[in-house]
């Protein structure tokens, strides 16, 4: 059951909540899940020649292909193909929930409907080249990569802000007792709501209006955003960009998220930031949290020129004959206001008014997001959290503590006399959450003996040993070099307070 | 030698003027680092109103918006600035127009590594064909791969505003710069004189035409070398059919070479359906008594190729018909792709002279003219083809760039070597992945001993009894000569 019947007509939608139901029986049956339709439209089906190549492959005969080319590539097919696909199922009732059109001897889509993760996501046709301002798009990289950083600790309550086509609010509904989705643009909403419903969640309600205004006065244990974060002169795409200045709409969300947290709840943004010749990013992003009560860990994944930044938005262009024009006002208009860089990245707070001071961190990070990382968040805010609380030494060589085994060791040597010798080696972990760092032969096999078995001191007594050196006369100092492996994503305390 | 200043386009009538004007910016600190300050991150000609707001009063900003921004300034404002030289100066220099109260720069003066080079102005759209364009991105690799051995006579073929030639006066003694365009002379010689560089002839003349009869120790050129259907821009198209312009020149510059000198030409060559590219490089060397090292840059197709220079800043006006002109001239003279690259020429009228290709398409970023040099010499000890026996008695060294990385996994409580790479950091930059005792034997390599000395000593020091195994490394050995990784050490 749709959370909250619309008034008017919606975009998309059935009328009968029995016919999702029907849909998803349908999908079953054919076969219309991720990995099968990953299968078939893989690997380039967005460009339009390959589209084209994978169209020419599927034949009409399978009614998974048929859905597939239908509400996935969004082709144009015969109707009698169509009808046998869908049958049980009516033509007549996809039509009426604005699904598909009939044009002719053909059948249309108008609007597509993929599968993301386990969950099936309904969203603007995405092969058209006219986009409309309140155009929803379907799950974009920046979209991706927040579900998958998006903490997943189960909480009472969840928001989605500026929720767009649902995906964010959906994964969550897994983990939470009730979500709430926000978006300005109510066709989104539609969309929504339809994904919603033919996944079965009836914990999320959707609503209207701009960023906070539908939900004031409430608080939440989580809330994700992936707001409308481009800075740009323009304000051409409800989903990409908005009419504030530089980043100040995202830092008035920034500012706005810990007045709507509950005390140790998490919000999580995914977003631009400027840097400008007056103020470092990591100086601005901490002004935007002073005094708001909260824990801020920064992961920063690309920061560009105003020119590469430009670049990097080319690509999403349909009209490229007038962008060579745009782009040159774009970048004047960046360059105009002192824009050094842009950085994209994560912002996640934890609000915390009590105890030890609050903390900042940032980390430039360019791990590939592959998987998902909440679990590892969490543990950074954890091992923040015990640095924070100043272990005395004594404490820590009494601490067992984990090396992550993923970690990459790289030595760099040049020749002297008949040997390689190392100028330098750095620890590096290319898919977990840490700051590559300097080590000697010494530290690089210390952290190899911290196995979560022993303590502190046990570690460093056989790392004493094995390399004949003292290590307990300058004890302070070598905790300092433990302590900064904690500080970038090295070490772990085994027992670690958990949420 | 150029000791006239003033020449019919445009220049300061004495000496002691030019030296007033060197003065002038030097107190203003006219140059490359100080100026970059100012108007990072954009580059200039595109986003030149956005710079110019951002510009103050200051007199370094007043002389970056008149030369380099060729933006209308006050008169008074300049007047104060260029003081004690006079306005009139420099108006009849050709150098300044003065309308009213508002001033405005002729010609575009701006720092480039050290010198002050003046050229035309870019911002109006491309008016006359004997423009004189500045440091494009290929004369910037051909004065990165220039090696700068002293020498004594050295020819700068369509010098342009002289860049090269400029260049070459510190390591060159005498310098003979021509080109077709007397404009680009003209800057060219204004251009050596704001420098004080006193030892380059200009010469107005097509190519070889100027120095007929005479040889050089040292040749460089960057000529026109566009492959296209045009002949719009004397500084661009040559209005030759394919690639002949480029081996029209390789020919010349082959010609003009005293025994052991060295030419190096930066140009497009053609492929031609149905003919292999490098035997087709390999004829215009035949009979010349030269070696020649080829080191192609990138190979684009006709499409990309034709889109890369109709989309060129300076060509406004292309549209969709120029790009089909072009596409068709390709199909129609059966060309299906266009390289870019480096020809090192060396004359060498004794023993059998040699052609080689490389391939290196990273970036050439910095002076790289000593790696050529000592590649060069590599591929020439390749060329010579030594068996097994003559490769053991050569004496080679670890290029000095050489840096191992070697990258460790976890594997319970130690770390496992899982990657070693091996990477040049001098020079034409390239990497490798290597076997570690490899790695170990290049160590070897002092430039003092023989190949087989340096086996010898690696396997008494590393304990190894079978010395045959080390014999099967000879070929990888020769694959690290043609890499640059390993150098051969004339003695």
């Amino acid at each position: 059951m749709p959370a909250v019947l619309p008034e008017t007509t919606p975009v998309i939608g059935f009328h009968d909540p029995l016919q999702y139901i029907r849909v998803r029986e349908l999908f079953d049956r054919c076969g219309f899940t991720r990995d099968k339709i990953v299968q078939l439209v893989r690997p380039h089906y967005l460009i339009a020649q390959h589209r084209q190549a994978i169209l020419d492959k599927l034949d009409n005969s399978y009614p998974l292909n048929v859905l597939v080319k239908l509400l996935v590539l969004c082709d144009r097919l015969p109707r009698a193909a169509v009808e046998m696909a869908l049958c049980p199922m009516t033509l007549d009732e996809w039509i009426e929930a604005g699904i598909l059109s009939i044009d002719g001897p053909s059948v249309v889509a108008n609007h597509v409907i993929n599968a993301q993760e386990d969950l099936f996501i309904a969203f603007d046709n995405l092969f058209t080249d006219h986009v409309h301002p309140d155009h929803v798009p379907g799950v974009s990289g920046t979209s991706g990569w927040l579900y998958k950083m998006t903490l997943r600790h189960q909480v009472d309550r969840t928001l989605d802000l500026c929720c767009g086509n649902g995906i964010q609010a959906m994964l969550a509904a897994r983990h939470s007792n009730h979500v709430v989705g926000t978006d300005l643009n109510g066709r989104s909403l539609d969309f929504a709501r339809f994904s919603a419903t033919l996944n079965e969640l009836d914990n999320i309600e959707f609503l209207e209006g701009s960023t906070f205004d539908p939900v004031r006065g409430q608080t939440f244990d989580l809330i994700v955003t992936n707001p409308p974060f481009v800075v740009s002169p323009e304000s051409d795409y409800l989903f990409r960009d908005n009419d504030m200045q530089l980043d100040e709409f995202v830092k008035s969300i920034a500012n706005d998220i810990p007045d709507y947290l509950n005390e140790n709840g998490f919000g999580q943004i995914l977003c631009n930031w400027i840097q400008t010749s007056q103020e470092s990013w990591q100086d601005r992003l901490k002004s935007w949290f002073a005094d708001k009560g909260c824990d801020v860990f920064v992961l920063c994944n690309l920061t560009h020129s105003p020119k590469e930044y430009v670049e990097f938005w080319k690509k999403d262009e349909a009209d490229m004959a007038g962008f060579e024009d745009r782009s040159r006002e774009w970048i004047d208009y960046l360059y105009r206001n002192d824009v050094e860089s842009v950085s994209l990245g994560l912002i996640t707070i934890r609000k915390r008014t009590s105890g030890i001071p609050n903390w900042f961190q940032s980390f430039n990070w360019i791990g590939k997001i592959q998987k998902f990382y909440g679990p590892e968040l969490a543990t950074r805010f954890g091992v923040m959290h015990y640095l924070s609380s100043n272990p005395t030494d004594d404490e820590m060589m009494k601490t067992r503590f984990v090396f992550p085994q993923d970690t990459r060791l790289s030595q760099h040597c040049s020749p002297n006399k008949k040997c390689w010798q190392t100028e330098s080696a750095m620890i590096e972990r290319p898919d977990g959450i840490a700051k590559p760092s300097q080590v000697d032969s010494v530290l690089a096999d210390m952290l190899l003996q911290c196995n979560g078995d022993r303590t502190l001191e046990n570690v460093l007594q056989t790392v004493q040993k094995k390399h004949q050196v003292n290590l307990f006369s300058s004890i302070h100092e070598n905790l300092k070099a433990v302590r900064l492996m904690l500080y970038n994503g090295f070490l772990t305390p085994v027992e670690l307070e958990t949420f | 030698m150029t000791t006239l200043v003033k020449n019919h386009v445009f220049g300061f009538e004495t000496t002691q003027q030019v030296e007033s004007v060197r003065q002038l910016f030097a107190k203003h600190r006219f140059n490359h680092p100080t100026i970059l300050k100012r108007i990072e991150p954009l580059s200039y000609p595109e986003h030149r109103s956005v710079i110019a707001e951002k510009l103050g009063d200051a007199p370094l900003d007043v002389l970056i918006r008149l030369f380099m921004l060729q933006l209308e300034c006050q008169v008074d404002d300049v007047a104060a600035i260029f003081e004690p030289m006079h306005l009139e100066e420099w108006q009849d220099a050709g150098v300044l127009e003065v309308h009213g109260d508002t001033v405005k720069a002729m010609v575009v003066l701006y720092p480039l590594y050290g010198l002050i080079v003046a050229i035309d102005n870019y911002f109006d759209g491309l008016e006359r064909e004997d423009h004189v364009t500045g440091f494009s991105g290929t004369a910037r690799i051909l004065a990165n791969i220039t090696m700068r051995d002293p020498v004594d006579r050295l020819l700068d073929v369509g010098t342009g505003c002289g860049i090269h030639a400029l260049f070459a006066s510190k390591h060159a003694k005498e310098i003979v710069a021509t080109d077709l365009n007397e404009r680009a002379i003209a800057f060219a010689k204004f251009n050596a004189a704001l420098n004080g560089v006193t030892n380059i002839d200009f010469r107005v003349g097509n190519l070889f035409e100027p120095v007929a009869g005479e040889t050089f120790d040292q040749i460089v050129c960057n000529p026109p070398f566009v492959i296209s259907p045009q002949s719009e821009y004397l500084f661009r198209d040559n209005g030759m059919d394919g690639d002949q312009f480029l081996q029209t020149i390789l020919q010349g510059v082959t010609e003009h070479l005293n025994e052991g000198g060295i030419g190096q030409v930066i140009g497009d060559w053609v492929h031609l359906k149905d003919q292999s590219w490098k035997e087709r490089l390999a004829q215009w060397f035949e009979g010349t008594d030269c070696d020649s090292w080829v080191i192609r840059h990138q190979t684009k197709t006709p499409e990309a190729y034709s889109k890369f220079w109709c989309s060129d800043k300076v060509d406004v006006d292309l549209n969709g018909q120029e790009f089909q002109n072009w596409l068709s001239y390709f199909s129609q003279k059966n060309i299906e792709a266009i390289s870019l690259g480096f020809f090192t020429l060396r004359k060498c009228t004794s023993g059998q002279n040699w052609f080689r290709i490389y391939d290196h398409s990273e970036p050439i970023t910095g002076s790289v003219g000593d790696d050529i040099k000592r590649r060069f010499e590599g591929q020439h000890y390749l060329s010579q083809k030594p068996v097994d026996l003559e490769l053991l008695q050569a004496v080679l060294m670890l290029s000095p760039g050489a840096k191992l990385t070697k990258q460790s996994k976890v594997n319970n409580d130690r770390w496992e070597l899982e990657n070693v790479t091996l990477r040049l950091t001098q020079g034409l930059a390239y990497t490798c992945n290597i076997d570690q005792n490899i790695a170990n034997l290049l160590l070897y390599f002092d430039g003092k001993h023989t190949v087989q000395d340096a086996f010898n000593a690696y396997s008494l020091e590393n304990n190894i009894q079978n010395q045959e195994s080390l014999q099967g490394n000879l070929q990888t050995i020769r694959s690290f000569i043609h890499f640059g990784i390993l150098i051969p050490v004339v003695s």
